[in-house]
């Protein structure tokens, strides 16, 4: 099984203060999707603590509304912009391996750009886990694109890294990755008391949870608020599960329960 | 998850309109057992060939929507394009099938609007508009507490709805063309709060807008509405997509009563009620979306879209004895508020809705 921190912070709109005050109650890793304020936070942070980086890619909410508003090239050339010089020549060594599939719109081969054009900003932290953001994985598990699952596992392999799927439909997910025999070591999903954003079902998710030798990293722990901080390390403690994805705002009074203060 | 492995009678679908919704609404679609993708349709062959990259390699993809029909003859069609193409579009697939879902607003304009809801009368088809809150559970919820009389009758409501789109100035597109949108934020975005509103608290009297252009040339980034419904009731609504930190569009209801308030957001109910009932204390209270059960099967693009679609598909394997949460009748009654607030910001009057 893949090793994964056990407390992670998710760094999505969060402030430096605010991953800061995680940070301090002992999360060991942050997790997140690019945004240039993202990266200053981390590399600040990284003088202050020590910590794993975990990035989220390709930032999907952000790459739909630049195709939006500066059409394809428009959007590609803002993300070539910020990639240093190594990124380039590994993407442009992979255009060259997947031509075909990139000139016949195959959204493999589309997805492998879009990684490739955010994954460099974040070498300087060698992550060694790097997530599908959830909107790509949800969307390719419902257009049954088993290919892609294989070509960002492989892109994140030769990265030297772990690939890791965000999702919010987890029992979906690992059928049809068993089914399609591909083999990604973490996935993030939703897993707490109240079984919500657990799809087919509650029961379903943690059944899988006792067979998998995928390593989880549970999100959504305080089902958005319902459940207590002591019933959501208890159900954490029952299940298992050695990471947790956290709030940065939550993850200061989980700590004090977990540490039974 | 598989529909091969399905005991159900399959409604054969076709998408016509290949954007992003369209790919949604596909995507979607593959995941409900009862449905079956059978065609896909669109002017651009490029987005054509990007859906076969998606997976759907088995779908056959056309350009023209008559030959679609011709060969593939579907049950029902899922028309996903720009609002002003809707009414032609529903003039070739309306005689031609069992059901039609439209992405929302009905159309560009109240006239024709009007004229796709003419097209469906009395032909005991399936109809359905993408005002996908209606089936969010957490707004469900709010309606029938709201149905329930727990803060009493209602007397004055605000609501907002925010995203976080129209930054600068936009690349030209359909979204930001009048002619062919019918608007700016208040028809591509705000329709949802107001066909959820309409959905509460019943026909809309009258309506009474300003709207403002920050970034946009040609259409509204902001609106400020007043909307008096048929019960005396009044409502403020404000919404921009022109505010930060709005990565997904975020609804806020908040409605007072007689015996106290709700506020309804995508993540919460919050009641602070004077009297205990139905269960509530009185005082402070919340029902977080954990606590609200979601029937989805499966999510994609966030809650309401599965359940939305799996509506008209098992509206259509009913034979039309039920219909789906949100028809083109109720869209059309929305489509009436949108005319009304354009008509009242560009009048700078109140303006009464007819009937």
């Amino acid at each position: 099984m893949a090793e994964l921190a056990g407390w992670i912070l998710n760094a999505d709109g969060a402030s430096t203060d605010e991953l800061r005050r995680g940070l301090r109650t002992g999360a060991d890793a942050v997790m997140g999707t690019y945004r240039p304020e993202l990266l200053g936070a981390l590399r600040q942070l990284r003088r202050e603590f020590d910590f794993e980086v975990y990035p989220v890619v390709p930032n999907a909410p952000a790459y739909v509304r630049d195709l939006a508003d500066l059409g394809m090239m428009g959007a590609a050339l803002k993300r070539l912009r910020r990639l240093p010089p190594a990124g380039w020549l590994r993407l442009a060594a992979y255009g060259l391996r997947n031509v075909r599939g990139l000139l016949a719109q195959d959204f493999a081969g589309m997805l492998g750009v879009m990684v490739l054009m955010e994954l460099p900003i974040f070498s300087p932290f060698q992550p060694r886990v790097i997530f599908l953001h959830a909107q790509m994985t949800d969307l390719m598990l419902a257009c049954g694109n088993a290919a892609g699952f294989r070509a960002f596992a492989d892109l994140v392999r030769d990265y030297g890294a772990e690939p890791g799927l965000e999702t919010r439909n987890f029992g979906h997910l690992v059928a049809k990755l068993g089914e399609w025999m591909v083999d990604v070591p973490v996935i993030a999903a939703p897993f707490n008391l109240r079984g919500y954003g657990m799809r087919p079902s509650q029961a379903a998710c943690e059944a899988l949870l006792d067979q998998e030798r995928t390593t989880v990293a549970a999100k959504d722990v305080l089902a958005s608020g319902a459940v207590t901080g002591s019933e959501a390390a208890e159900y954490v403690r029952m299940h298992s599960l050695s990471s947790m994805v956290l709030e940065p705002d939550n993850a200061a009074g989980l700590a004090a329960v977990w540490r039974g203060e | 998850m598989n529909p091969h492995h399905s005991p159900f009678k399959h409604q054969h679908i076709a998408i016509i309109g290949l954007g992003r919704m369209g790919i949604a609404h596909a995507a979607l679609l593959n995941t409900i057992a009862r449905a079956k993708l059978v065609g896909f349709c669109d002017l651009s062959r490029r987005l054509g060939r990007q859906a076969r990259g998606m997976g759907f390699r088995d779908v056959p993809f056309y350009t023209d929507v008559e030959r679609l029909l011709d060969e593939t003859q579907p049950d029902g069609v899922f028309i996903c394009t720009p609002p002003h193409t809707h009414l032609p579009i529903a003039r070739q697939c309306v005689p031609r099938v069992e059901g039609v879902f439209v992405e929302k607003p009905l159309a560009q304009s109240l006239a024709a609007a009007q004229e796709m809801v003419a097209l469906v009368e009395g032909r005991g088809l399936v109809h359905a508009v993408g005002y996908h809150y209606a089936y969010v559970p957490i707004f469900q919820r709010a309606g029938e507490l709201l149905g329930q009389g727990v803060i009493g009758g209602p007397t004055e409501v605000r609501a907002s709805m925010f995203l976080t789109q129209v930054m600068g100035p936009k690349r030209a597109s359909w979204w930001y063309d009048p002619a062919k949108a019918g608007g700016g934020v208040v028809i591509s975005i705000t329709s949802h709060l107001l066909a959820l509103l309409q959905e509460y608290f019943g026909a809309v009297a009258w309506a009474e807008a300003q709207t403002r252009r920050l970034h946009s040339k040609l259409v509204e980034d902001e609106a400020t509405i007043r909307l008096g419904f048929a019960s005396d009731l009044q409502a403020v609504v404000e919404t921009s997509w022109s505010v930060p930190g709005y990565e997904r569009s975020a609804i806020e209801i908040g409605i007072e009563g007689e015996n106290g308030t709700l506020t309804v957001t995508d993540g919460e109910i919050r009641l602070s009620l004077q009297q205990a009932t139905s269960g509530f204390p009185a005082g402070e209270s919340h029902v977080p979306v954990s606590d609200v059960p979601d029937p989805a099967e499966f999510e994609l693009g966030g809650p309401g879209f599965w359940a939305e679609d799996a509506d008209l598909i098992a509206c259509l394997g009913d034979a039309a004895e039920r219909a789906p949460r949100v028809t083109w009748h109720q869209a059309l009654a929305t489509q009436a508020v949108l005319d009304a607030v354009y008509g009242s910001a560009e009048r700078v009057e109140k303006v009464g809705l007819d009937g």
